[in-house]
């Protein structure tokens, strides 16, 4: 809480001192200090979901964001959340309030064709993962892609850029303990993998991917992947399905699979109706679920989304409702 | 029928003093002509390069028709839709193109800064130091 603070107060002060002609502030885009060429922002989300049996609030994540591009072919990035600043379980309070290093990493621009960045970074697979802020998303929930296939996050070494106009590429190495370990999704210290974008015509783009990790002391789990993605004025269609092998070390073997399809689109100005069907199969546990999500997302202003969904599981109890207000500033 | 015919030629006329919008950079830069799509994808920051050279693209302000009109012909998208995509690149560390007040000082960087490219309307193309690197027909 206090390292928190104190980035913050440091932010403002700092800002504070810039003469007014050197910093610029627009709503949902930080302040902009043209001088250092360094931007300080944020992103907030408030967070609230219910099924028959349980309730839970919170006032989520308190983002803050730094970045800027010093020299022409170098860029950093700098994240820090605070997380559940506020959060109650079924009346019961489980507000922790950590602070967490998200990203941190810098890009070095080789060409076109190679950039290198190195630290802390979200994983560079799929249409879901890469875009994870609720304010960014369509919908709170977020299907079983990005869950149960690979890390959230990566501390490493990622390559990436364009091979030709309309072909982008990514790959990715970790071999070390990880910053913030305890904010990803699975515990892992060593994993590669890739991904391989191409565009089609103006409208569609369409992927594929794979990759390797270790679960750290526990086995490994090798995936692979497809998506796809349509977008017109007003109009989104999205689509990703996953499978993974697992193997661990006491020679148990499962298998993954899991895909969704996802359609969104705007019904009047600033609001767009989302549908969402999402599939997920585990063996090892012999786990299958699937779910179908409705939801309206609100944007009054481009800085602020307002959604609410209800998503409808094969097991009707757990039948959800979400909802969530979230901002950039 | 006379005042329709001289309505038809007015517009006519009109449509004619009408100058393409040009892109523009810097004749030190090599490179001779760009593709749509590279002008969009510079403007959407997912080029980075002009010839080896950092891209540097520079918009006019929202308001103006020029920018109005690059918006819809050469990204494609409204400005709802322009809206979500810079908030996608925000929160990812890159920030849309720099926005300079007018056409004159459009010209003035570019003609300073290698790899700078913007876009004026053809009638106010007067200067040496300026390469025309794709049109957008009007």
């Amino acid at each position: 809480m206090l390292v928190w603070l104190f980035f913050a107060v440091l932010a403002l002060f700092s800002l504070s001192s810039f003469p007014h002609e050197h910093t610029e502030y627009r709503p949902g885009r930080g302040f902009r200090i043209h001088s250092l060429k360094m931007t300080v922002g944020g992103y907030s989300t408030f967070f609230y979901k219910s099924r028959r049996d349980y309730e839970e609030y919170k006032l989520e994540e308190i983002s803050l964001l730094l970045y800027g591009d010093p020299l022409s072919r170098v860029r950093y990035f700098l994240e820090l959340e605070l997380h559940d600043v506020y959060r109650k379980v079924n009346g019961e309070d489980r507000t922790t309030r950590l602070v967490d290093i998200e990203r941190l990493y810098v890009d070095y621009e080789f060409s076109e064709a190679l950039k290198l960045r190195v630290g802390r970074f979200i994983t560079p697979l799929g249409i879901w993962n890469p875009i994870h802020i609720d304010v960014l998303k369509w919908t709170v929930s977020d299907p079983a892609v990005v869950a149960f296939f690979f890390p959230n996050f990566v501390t490493g070494v990622q390559l990436f850029g364009n091979l030709t106009l309309e072909t982008d590429y990514a790959l990715f190495f970790q071999n070390n303990r990880g910053i913030s370990e305890r904010y990803n999704n699975l515990l892992s210290r060593r994993s590669a993998g890739g991904e391989i974008r191409r565009e089609i015509g103006d409208n569609l783009k369409v992927a594929v991917n794979g990759g390797w990790f270790d679960l750290e002391g526990h086995g490994e789990i090798s995936f692979a992947g497809a998506n796809a993605l349509f977008t017109a004025p007003g109009t989104e269609i999205s689509g990703e399905m996953m499978y993974a092998l697992e193997r661990r070390d006491t020679g148990e073997e499962g298998r993954r699979f899991s895909y969704y399809l996802q359609g969104v689109r705007r019904i009047l100005p600033r609001n767009y109706a989302v549908l969402r069907y999402c599939y997920y199969r585990e063996t090892a546990e012999d786990r299958r679920n699937r779910a179908l999500t409705i939801g309206w997302n609100f944007r009054p202003y481009y800085f602020l989304s307002l959604k609410a969904e209800y998503q409808f599981r094969e097991r009707g109890r757990l039948n959800t409702f979400f909802a969530s207000v979230s901002g950039m500033f | 029928m006379g005042v329709r015919r001289l309505l038809v030629l007015l517009a006519v006329l009109s449509l004619c003093r009408a100058g393409d919008i040009v892109f523009i950079v810097s004749e030190r830069v090599e490179v001779e002509k760009l593709t749509i799509r590279e002008v969009r994808k510079i403007f959407l920051r997912e080029k980075d390069f002009i010839d080896a050279i950092t891209a540097f693209p520079i918009n006019l302000p929202p308001e103006n028709p020029l920018r109005k009109e690059v918006e819809s012909r050469i990204l494609g998208m409204d400005e709802e839709d322009l809206q979500l995509f810079w908030n996608r690149k925000y929160l990812n560390g890159i920030e849309p193109p720099l926005v300079l007040s007018s056409q004159e000082a459009v010209k003035a960087f570019v003609r300073k800064v290698p790899g700078a490219i913007g876009y004026i309307d053809e009638d106010l193309l007067r200067d040496e130091g300026l390469k025309v690197v794709f049109r957008l027909k009007r």
